[in-house]
């Protein structure tokens, strides 16, 4: 909803002042998001992707030019820029994916399950990737690997069947469970209420 | 407007790149003109200017057809999410999948014009008549391509074609005349736009202009149908309907 692939049933909210009821237009111009699975033009080159995103955003065609050729050496890119997408391996494509989603100079980036399906030596990569874009924008994750949300997040939500069970802190979560660990308090708070077996 | 352009080069790029794509669209009907001419059937129907216009439209139904399955691949991948997460709307991705496609028809027209022409057809300005009406009628095949792309799945679009290439053929008079197919497939024909669109581009290309505007206005009623249905279930899949 907040990424306006899914309208409400009811009620609003509002990203940095716009309701993405009232104004979708308007919140899509900075919010941006990585889809869970590759979400790539597949016969397009890496910068080709690149440009095509930035246009689509409002960029003109020297604007998209530069900003590809600035943002491919930050995800180490570079080295593919000419690569037609289909042709990169999974790790390389989710790399490009979340480029695509960042050139378009988003205030919050939605990143849906960034990991999922990659190897731990991509993992880490991609983790590398996204601590260095902390401080830059606003990103909202989600995923189901606990250690990754442990690693990545500042702040941790943690949602069981549609509801919004407990916000905070790794530490604060964990001491509010009186767990061990985070995977511990997580399964403790999504079954909050619910009997185990 | 940027931006349709912009998505316009990525539909343009996808399109091209893929060998297949070209060989369906350029190759294959150029192949079927070549060989139709040659057997020399002696049928007023396959008379060069009679039958290019046929083979035009035939070409047309491939552009057509890999426009709507890119755009049901689009829609069935990731990569869908991040458009619709975009500030482009349902009108916005309508025309910049529409747009490479139709100077892709055009080179289609001029292609299977020329080598009408060097198969025989009279060199003469009824075929830049009939290039400018062959227009409406690639915005119509575009149309329906649009439609199912924006409706249907990629491989419910492939198996559909094959069914809509058939009839189309069928009831269009552009293999054996309309009147041969019976009382009731005549009259269902000539309630589609297919007989109207061979019969434009075999009246611009003969000279014979009487039926023209009937032609071109069923065509143009059809194609501008098909865009606003087309928008409107776009629109809809959009918003995760």
């Amino acid at each position: 909803m907040l990424a306006g692939l899914v309208p409400p049933d009811g009620g609003d909210a509002k990203l940095l002042g716009k309701s993405i009821v009232a104004e979708p237009g308007a919140a899509k111009r900075f919010t941006a998001v990585s889809p869970q699975e590759t979400a790539v033009a597949p016969n397009l080159t890496v910068r080709e992707n690149l440009e095509l995103m930035a246009g689509i955003y409002g960029f003109d065609k020297a604007s998209a030019r530069r900003k590809a050729a600035e943002l491919m050496p930050q995800l180490g890119l570079d080295e593919v820029q000419k690569q037609r997408a289909k042709t990169l391996s999974g790790g390389w494509q989710r790399r490009l994916s979340i480029a695509m989603a960042l050139i378009a100079e988003p205030k919050i980036l939605f990143l849906d399950e960034p990991t999922l399906g990659l190897d731990v030596l991509a993992r880490r990569e991609l983790w590398a990737v996204v601590k260095k874009l902390k401080g830059r924008v606003t990103m909202i994750l989600t995923t189901h690997y606990m250690e990754e949300a442990d690693a990545l997040s500042d702040r941790i939500g943690v949602m069981s069947k549609g509801t919004l069970k407990a916000v905070g802190t790794a530490a604060e979560l964990i001491a509010r469970t009186g767990e061990a660990n985070f995977e511990d308090a997580f399964v403790a708070l999504a079954n909050e209420g619910r009997e185990l077996l | 407007m940027k931006k349709v352009h912009v998505f316009a080069g990525r539909t343009r790029k996808e399109l091209l790149r893929d060998p297949l794509d070209l060989f369906f669209c350029l190759v294959f009907p150029l192949v079927l003109l070549v060989m139709f001419s040659l057997f020399k059937i002696p049928s007023d129907v396959y008379r060069i200017e009679n039958f290019a216009p046929g083979i035009v439209i035939f070409a047309y139904s491939f552009v057509s057809m890999f426009g709507g399955m890119l755009m049901a691949i689009d829609r069935e991948s990731s990569f869908f999410a991040r458009l619709a997460a975009s500030p482009m709307t349902a009108a916005d991705f309508i025309f910049g999948y529409s747009l490479p496609l139709l100077p892709l028809s055009i080179v289609q027209s001029i292609l299977f014009f020329a080598a009408a022409v060097a198969l025989g057809m009279s060199l003469s300005w009824h075929i830049l008549l009939a290039l400018l009406v062959m227009i409406p009628v690639a915005l119509f095949y575009i149309g329906f391509g649009l439609l199912l792309g924006a409706w249907l799945r990629q491989k419910q679009i492939g198996a559909l074609y094959s069914l809509f290439v058939t009839l189309s053929t069928w009831l269009s008079g552009m293999w054996f005349d309309l009147s041969l197919v019976g009382k009731w497939m005549e009259a269902i024909g000539k309630a589609l736009p297919f007989y109207y669109a061979v019969d434009a581009g075999r009246a611009a290309l003969n000279g014979n202009y009487v039926n023209l505007p009937l032609d071109l206005g069923v065509v143009l009623l059809y194609a501008a149908a098909l865009y606003v249905l087309a928008a409107l279930i776009f629109g809809r899949r959009m918003k995760g309907k």
